[in-house]
């Protein structure tokens, strides 16, 4: 072959080279809203600087991973909610407790963490099981997914990681091989920033091209191009401050904009952002929430659950995010990780009050997501039978009242104490 | 595994280096070794226990091929090559029309439905089948040797850049590629790089593009005005030729890449003249496979005028029914039956037309182009009631405008002429003689566009056939 073609290709990938080392130069630096922390390379590896240090100066920590369960919602006061009440009481347990919570976090997200959570060598991890998780539906749901966690799997995980249906949630086999390999050459946001690049020219396109549409036709409406028009009952998501990851400000924001612009005033009282009201709901400043009450709208009305197909029906092993969890527990328990499974939330009074899960069959899920975390070495709490009461939940949100979280807090205080306190005499007769 | 995947790349590069660093070695075998497994691995990225299936096709092509060359008496080759042949479209019977059969009989006996489940269509297997039956005759016809190497059969018929959705090699074609090691010159592989690019150039930043617009359409038919209908016709017509040929130019230009040369697959066929060059241009390995092994051995055009008629209408009408399932694959295959046959009547018996002039031409591919739409309606269409309801909705008043219609409108509009242009001034010659690095230059704008106007991997829609 004559060095013709071999010049074409090394002109490419010069100026392909050239062309990204610009793009990432010139791009504007990503900002992280506070809603997305620990979904992000960089806010996980703040989170994860923070839990190093804790181990060194403190020891071994109880590591709380979880969604929205975890995190404030109202009407909880600013130390009613379950993130805080573990940190707090973690002298119960004997370790220091730290929750590393996000909302909509799943099997996914703590599969990717796996190596990450067991090089802290931690006294026991705790994942947070939400039953509206153990859907195909939610599975594929790639806009509550974080992808960009991948790159905390490390190479040796990959073939097994592979195996699994990750591509279903948006974790491409791709992925799982380049975006280890961009956090190790410290441009974990060039994907990124060029992507913000597409982003703009697409909807500068779009833009343009809507305003041509505007100006070329007097009349004549849009078609399916423009989003659909929101269903009764759901609006656009209110901003407010978001609840903070370890690490972060134990109360993120007091400052919020005014209505209409102006400078910023504090807010008060202080309190964190509401979490989303269902783990169902979609992030992002476009998303809706599925749930969330229009503006001067009261609590939803119960009838309108009925369309979410959010629980499982006849839940089987072989469902993607059963095997994606067990997967998880077994590799954590495989590295010496005591690993605890907490079934919550299952708001299943609140459930029936919503009418949305009445024809579930939740007792053969329970059975599913026990068996799955018992036969790979984890320990298995379940919140289902200390929360006998509506008055444990909120409507609105499905999560848990004060006095729920209270419950939710002894039970699993209780059993991380009986867990770990069995573990270190079985290591010291 | 797309070719437009990071997967694809990934597996592609990995392929590429260990193939040719083992070149130098001078084991052609372990080459072709390589790029089986590769081919499967591949394949298996879709489903692994279908490879199975895969390498049941080749078992059968390959003992049929031994077989036939086993004997000289005609009559025990043709029964030999007629149990392989009936064998391969068994399978395809089975896998890919089951279904199809299934739901007529159910139609007339609602009983029959018990205990009649469903079944998964295997990827790319018209595209194999078609490359078995083409081995099994083309030794039958003396074209190629029967093959005692198992690996070479194997690798006709799974080789991954046509493994898929083809362009459907001949066995006298490939195998023959087989003998020698590979040594592609420079140009082969200029050429390559270009076909690349623009695979991903047509597949990407057209026919995706162009898709979000007729999927709109035809997903809610009832309620669309008439010149929405009209413009979807036409974005359709280039959204399938920009994903099929896009693909077309992928696969020939990755197998270049690894020395092989597969035939071409499409040439303008929107600058067709009349159905004969219609089909000389679009899918041409298909065409030209249905015109050897199907209308050739009806009886073609030997048969007096009636019968060159039936046998064009039957080798469309199948040749229709090999896209799918499905009536409207049917219909649009007795159309474009009809539309050769009514051809071949109308100039049996007159002189070919002298010089036209370019209006006169323009008019005669601006005609044909729009039968060829219309056969694309019917193609596209989800159910053969969504025919009238489109073609009755043309007459309905109005205009519904978007984003999505105005970058529709624009990109059809660019395709009509660059498809017309690039018939009077050929594109590659010009192309390849640029310098290295505007050639360069030219594939990182293409990498840009792909990279702004890759939405989520769309499939192709060649994949379903």
């Amino acid at each position: 072959m004559s060095a013709r073609p071999i010049r074409i290709v090394a002109y490419l990938i010069l100026i392909l080279i050239g062309l990204v080392w610009v793009a990432a130069r010139s791009a504007p630096p990503i900002v992280v809203a506070e809603e997305d922390r620990d979904v992000t390379i960089a806010a996980m590896e703040e989170t994860l600087a923070e839990l190093r240090r804790a181990t060194a100066e403190h020891g071994p920590l109880v590591i709380v991973v979880g969604d929205s369960s975890l995190g404030w919602h109202p009407p909880l006061g600013p130390d009613e909610w379950l993130k805080r009440m573990l940190e707090r009481e973690e002298g119960r347990v004997g370790f220091p407790v730290r929750v590393v919570q996000h909302d909509g976090y799943d099997a996914v997200a703590y599969y990717l963490l796996v190596d990450q959570l067991a090089a802290l060598r931690p006294a026991a991890v705790v994942l947070t099981a939400n039953l509206q998780s153990f859907t195909d539906e939610w599975f594929k749901r790639t806009r509550m997914k974080h992808p960009q966690l991948a790159a905390f799997i490390r190479p040796l995980r990959v073939p097994a990681a592979m195996q699994l249906p990750l591509e279903l949630a948006g974790i491409t086999d791709a992925s799982l091989v380049v975006k280890p390999v961009f956090r190790v050459l410290g441009a974990s946001d060039v994907p990124e920033q060029i992507d913000g690049y597409r982003t703009r020219l697409r909807e500068g396109l779009d833009d343009w091209l809507a305003r041509s549409s505007k100006s070329a036709m007097a009349t004549g409406g849009v078609a399916w191009a423009d989003p659909a028009p929101a269903p009764p009952g759901v609006s656009a998501p209110a901003p407010g401050p978001a609840i903070p990851a370890v690490g972060a400000p134990a109360v993120p924001s007091n400052v919020v904009p005014p209505p209409g612009g102006g400078a910023p005033v504090p807010a008060a009282p202080v309190a964190p952002k509401p979490m989303m009201p269902l783990p169902g709901a979609l992030p992002g400043k476009n998303a809706r929430r599925p749930n969330a009450p229009a503006a001067g709208a009261g609590v939803m009305a119960k009838g309108a659950f009925r369309f979410m197909d959010l629980y499982p029906e006849n839940l089987a092993a072989d469902q993607s995010t059963v095997r994606v969890f067990a997967a998880t527990v077994h590799d954590l328990v495989a590295r010496g990780v005591r690993t605890v499974v907490v079934l919550a939330p299952l708001h299943l009074q609140a459930a029936k009050a919503t009418g949305a899960y009445v024809s579930r069959n939740l007792p053969q899920a329970e059975k599913v997501v026990r068996e799955l975390t018992v036969d790979n070495g984890g320990h298995f709490v379940d919140l289902a039978e200390v929360l006998p009461q509506e008055s444990y939940f909120v409507d609105r949100y499905t999560h848990f009242t004060a006095d729920g979280n209270r419950i939710v807090l002894d039970k699993l205080l209780a059993e991380l104490g009986t867990i770990l306190g069995r573990s270190a005499s079985a290591a010291n007769p | 595994m797309l070719f437009n995947s990071t997967e694809f790349l990934l597996l592609f590069v990995a392929t590429y280096v260990v193939y040719w660093a083992l070149a130098p070695i001078g084991s052609w075998r372990i080459q072709k070794l390589v790029l089986l497994l590769a081919s499967l691995l591949f394949y298996m990225s879709w489903s692994a226990p279908f490879v199975l299936l895969l390498f049941g096709m080749v078992t059968v092509a390959y003992v049929t091929g031994l077989a036939v060359a086993a004997t000289a008496d005609e009559r025990g080759r043709k029964r030999r090559v007629g149990i392989g042949v009936g064998l391969c479209l068994a399978i395809l019977a089975y896998f890919k029309y089951r279904g199809f059969f299934v739901e007529i009989l159910v139609a007339l006996s609602p009983d029959l439905q018990r205990g009649l489940g469903e079944i998964v269509l295997p990827l790319g297997i018209s595209f194999y089948t078609f490359h078995a039956i083409s081995y099994m005759v083309d030794v039958h016809r003396g074209a190629v040797v029967a093959h005692r190497n198992f690996l070479d059969v194997a690798l006709y018929l799974a080789f991954f850049p046509q493994l898929i959705a083809g362009p459907i090699t001949r066995a006298s074609q490939f195998l023959p590629q087989l003998a020698a090691p590979r040594r592609p010159t420079a140009d082969l592989v200029e050429r390559a790089l270009m076909l690349i690019a623009l695979g991903f150039f047509k597949k990407v930043v057209c026919a995706d593009v162009l898709g979000e617009y007729v999927d709109g359409v035809f997903r809610t038919l009832d309620g669309q005005r008439g010149l929405n209908l009209l413009l979807a016709a036409y974005v359709y017509a280039f959204q399938i030729y920009f994903d099929f040929s896009g693909y077309s130019d992928m696969a020939i230009g990755i197998a270049a890449l690894f020395g092989f040369e597969l035939p071409i697959n499409f040439r303008l066929p929107y600058v067709a003249r009349d159905p004969s060059d219609f089909w000389r241009r679009w899918h041409i390995s298909l065409s030209s496979w249905l015109r050897d092994y199907l209308y050739v051995p009806l009886g073609g055009n030997r048969r007096g005028r009636v019968r060159t008629y039936v046998n064009l209408t039957v080798t469309m009408l199948l040749g229709g029914l090999w896209h799918g399932p499905a009536w409207t694959y049917v219909l649009w295959g007795g159309y474009h039956g009809a539309l050769l046959a009514a051809h071949r009547w109308w100039t049996s018996d007159r002189p070919p037309p002298v010089d036209e002039g370019r209006a006169g031409l323009f008019v005669r591919r601006l005609v044909m182009f729009h039968l060829v739409t219309i056969g694309w309606v019917i193609f596209r269409a989800r159910t053969l009631s969504d025919v009238p309801t489109f073609f009755t909705g043309l007459w309905r008043p109005g205009l519904q405008t978007g984003p999505l219609f105005w970058r529709a409108l624009i990109w059809t509009t660019l395709a009509f002429v660059v498809h017309h242009v690039v018939a009077e001034r050929p594109f590659a010659r010009r192309f390849l003689a640029l310098p290295p690095i505007v050639q360069a230059a030219s594939y990182v704008a293409v990498a840009v566009l792909v990279f702004v106007f890759s939405p989520v991997t769309q499939r192709f829609i060649y994949f379903q056939f």
